[in-house]
């Protein structure tokens, strides 16, 4: 009975997912006015087709979103979690202002830094290149991230470091040796969040990549969209599989590895 | 030294050490450092420059010149800001409650020990994952189109229409709507890591004192997860007053200018509901006198997506022409509206509305 109802809850909202699956195997005129979700065609030609519609084929595209999404995940780890062992075990001047003006910035809209944040990275002619997307990671301004690791470090507790330092280790030799091993579940969060977050924004990739080599997957999507508005929706709903069939590796990856709800489970909400 | 004694002594440092205040300033400024840059420089300067440009005139080309409140003023008495603010705050205020509801009623019936639970979470989960997407953003178009999936399946049932649900200015909202309820998958996850948390046992006991299902969730489940929701709910809150979905890009092209316009026609950006950083941002008006031809071509796209989230009116703009049917006004498509001419920017959608 639970089941039952469970399953529809399931099919109701893959429903619209299952069919565009479906339709990216179907030739044009089938698509609309068929709800079917039962395969009955395989028309591969809306991939092949729209693979390379865009003058380049889609894999520099997805090579592009995956140096992005890279760079991002370890500037995050990096960044992030060398400030948060800062706020959560060290002792410094303006400390509370410091976590107090982080804490803000996680509620920060990105509408109100964009424009200032684009003249500062034209001035150093750096607009159409990967670095005004990954910098930003690389000085921990995904300030979530974190507090999320903060939250973290805090609920460690404190005997470790201090048998260390007893043994005479520095917070350097604390922070790498006992404290990274110890928050392993806060950085598989952290890693997949980023994963999922870099992989579908568009807003700040469509600002700062205009030159089609350097497009990432959304971009390509779009301007793919644009060019084909009118004649294949079965190419738009092919590529639209393609892009998202990366989170959906993810997601079967965070899933077998229980660290979504670990990470989640144990990363300050207690 | 037993492990007893490398403890106290332990305990015993760590007390020395919040007590005799000895600050570690040049540690932490080590482990700072990149997050000190990057707030000055990524996200204090910025702010900064923002309130500034806000009570200027400039516009990305030209210098800045001070005009005082000018910008804000006309932000105020813009009838279609209000209307914009209006329905960011429908939609906060049906789709927060809406999604944390879904969300805890399926983690309550996932409970523990259910067969299959893992693959039910994940297949819950993954619409949040892809709601973000430009994907799942022409998705939805095409689902709730004239000839989408939805007027299909009503006429699976005797229902002929070819209403597009996301055109019509009455339904739209409720489209974005059910898609922010459709994400509900990840306060999901965290409200079955809130109800993992509490104790069997308390169920137990008050099973075998006679409470019922709806007893033990008022007496038991609430105040337990009461943490959880509210972090959900100031989660939720957060993003869905920023929440800048894909379905509002769009530059199509009409003559030589790029314009925004909107592909899921509704809502999005309501992102920037707070009076002053709107006015931070619209104020700064970039862009809104754009010299297109001495633009290098690439940059126009990045120019006019800046400039349609900042601009006003021109002074020399025309009015825009007076509006048949009250659209779903966004801040976005309200900047967007401002700086372009007379108001055609919501229909030219670069994606053809299905027919």
């Amino acid at each position: 009975m639970k089941h039952a109802l469970l399953m529809a809850a399931v099919f109701t909202m893959l429903y619209p997912v299952l069919w565009m699956l479906v339709s990216s195997l179907r030739p044009d005129g089938q698509i609309f006015g068929n709800a079917s979700i039962m395969p009955t065609t395989f028309h591969v030609e809306n991939y092949t087709y729209g693979w390379t519609a865009l003058g380049r084929p889609f894999t520099v595209y997805l090579l592009n979103s995956g140096l992005v999404v890279g760079g991002s995940i370890i500037g995050n780890l990096v960044s992030c979690s060398l400030a948060a062992y800062a706020f959560a075990r060290l002792r410094f001047r303006f400390q509370r202002p410091a976590f107090a003006y982080m804490l803000i910035t996680i509620m920060l809209p990105v509408h109100i830094v964009i424009v200032p944040q684009y003249i500062l990275w034209a001035q150093a002619d750096l607009v159409n290149s990967f670095w005004p997307l990954i910098v930003p990671k690389l000085l921990a301004t995904d300030a979530f991230f974190v507090f999320l690791m903060v939250q973290f470090i805090r609920a460690l507790s404190r005997d470790l470091d201090d048998a260390a330092r007893i043994d005479g280790a520095g917070h350097g030799r604390i922070f790498a040796l006992i404290i990274l091993p110890l928050m392993t579940p806060a950085l598989a969060a952290t890693a997949i969040f980023t994963f999922i977050w870099t992989w579908n924004d568009f807003f700040s990739q469509l600002i700062y990549l205009t030159d089609p080599q350097l497009y990432t997957v959304p971009i390509a999507l779009l301007s793919f969209i644009d060019a084909q508005s009118t004649s294949s929706f079965g190419a738009m709903f092919a590529m639209s599989v393609v892009s998202i069939v990366p989170l959906i590796l993810i997601l079967a990856f965070a899933i077998g590895q229980k660290v979504l709800v670990q990470g989640i489970a144990t990363t300050g909400l207690k | 030294m037993s492990v007893a004694e490398v403890k106290r002594l332990a305990r015993r440092s760590t007390k020395a050490r919040q007590t005799q205040a000895t600050p570690d300033n040049r540690t932490a400024l080590a482990f700072l450092a990149p997050w000190v840059l990057g707030a000055a420089a990524l996200t204090l300067g910025p702010i900064v420059a923002s309130l500034y440009l806000a009570f200027t005139d400039y516009n990305l080309l030209q210098n800045a010149n001070w005009v005082g409140t000018a910008n804000f003023e006309r932000m105020v008495d813009d009838t279609r800001l209000h209307s914009a603010l209006a329905v960011t705050f429908r939609y906060v205020v049906i789709g927060v409650p809406g999604q944390l509801l879904t969300a805890l009623g399926l983690a309550l019936l996932l409970d523990r020990g259910l067969r299959g639970r893992s693959i039910y979470r994940a297949a819950f989960y993954l619409p949040s994952m892809l709601g973000a997407s430009v994907a799942i953003a022409v998705l939805w178009r095409l689902v709730f189109g004239g000839t989408g999936l939805v007027n299909t399946l009503l006429g699976l049932f005797g229902i002929h229409t070819t209403t597009s649900w996301i055109g019509s200015p009455n339904t739209a909202l409720g489209t974005i709507i059910l898609l922010h309820i459709w994400t509900f998958g990840s306060p999901m996850v965290i409200f079955l890591a809130g109800l993992r948390q509490i104790p069997t046992e308390l169920y137990e006991a008050a099973a075998t004192d006679g409470a019922g299902p709806w007893r033990r969730f008022r007496a038991i489940t609430l105040p337990l997860l009461t943490p959880f929701i509210f972090f959900n709910l100031v989660l939720a809150m957060i993003n869905s007053f920023f929440v800048l979905h894909p379905g509002v890009r769009r530059l199509g092209r009409h003559g030589r200018t790029f314009r925004l316009a909107v592909v899921l026609h509704a809502l999005p950006v309501s992102g920037r509901v707070h009076v002053l950083p709107d006015g931070l941002c619209i104020s700064a008006r970039l862009a809104s006198r754009v010299d297109h031809r001495r633009v290098h071509r690439g940059q126009l796209l990045a120019l006019e997506v800046l400039g349609s989230l900042c601009r006003l009116t021109p002074t020399s703009a025309r009015p825009a022409a007076p509006r048949t049917v009250q659209e779903p006004w966004t801040m976005l498509t309200w900047c967007d509206s401002h700086g372009s001419e007379a108001g055609t920017g919501h229909d030219s959608s670069a994606l053809p509305d299905v027919r």
